[in-house]
């Protein structure tokens, strides 16, 4: 149940900072790579994800590395800010 | 304590909108529009694409007072023009770094003229 609630967040953010007009939460893939050939984002892309889950969820990306990993897929976001200690309720 | 913009802008005249940043108040910087050439001059202000250049220009030179490294302007987001700006205006700038994602930043930038609030931009630049 957690699991689905942050899965849910997530994607409603990526929808809502990258301004995703017309996509629905379920329309993207949790597998899915974000980048590349997945979603299609780019750098741009990834710094206004990087500030919307600091402002969202108080979880900092401190570096490009970091950031590479966790913003992979939807999935690896979730597992990076589990690891941070967000739960589905935060 | 003032400032000469044109050894820390990479931009050249017509392209350089900031003649100069000096210290302003309540931590504010006080950055003045430029007037060299003045084919820039325009009876009823800047259009908000220029304020929005010159404000990235003024982040330039706020966030990297030693010179440090050149800066790109890769993004505008939320820019917002509230006064008529004209060339020899005298802004005082608020900024704050919204993010970082490897050579990306991001900051928010608040300007304000004669008391009030003159122009807003969110301003993404790259550079090491």
């Amino acid at each position: 149940m957690t699991q689905v609630s942050l899965h849910g967040r997530v994607k409603q953010l990526i929808i809502d900072r990258l301004q995703l007009e017309g996509m629905k939460p379920e329309d993207i893939d949790d597998a899915a790579p974000l980048f590349g050939d997945g979603l299609g984002l780019d750098s741009i892309d990834a710094l206004e994800l990087v500030i919307g889950i600091e402002k969202t969820f108080g979880v900092r990306i401190q570096d490009e590395e970091v950031g590479a990993k966790a913003l992979a897929s939807v999935n690896a976001l979730v597992e990076f800010m589990r690891g941070k200690g967000v739960n589905g309720s935060a | 304590m003032s400032t000469a913009a044109p050894e820390r802008l990479p931009h050249e005249y017509p392209f350089r909108l900031v003649e100069r940043v000096e210290e302003g108040t309540r931590g504010r910087h006080a950055v003045v529009l430029a007037t060299a050439g003045g084919t820039l001059a325009a009876p009823d202000g800047w259009p908000v694409t220029l304020v929005a250049e010159a404000l990235a220009q003024a982040i330039i030179l706020v966030v990297r007072p030693l010179n440090t490294g050149g800066l790109r302007l890769v993004g505008l987001k939320n820019v917002r023009l509230y006064q008529k700006l004209a060339p020899g205006d005298r802004l005082e700038i608020e900024v704050e770094e919204l993010g970082v994602f490897g050579e990306l930043r991001r900051y928010s930038c608040r300007a304000h003229r004669a008391g009030a609030l003159a122009a807003v931009a969110e301003v993404t630049v790259s550079g090491s």
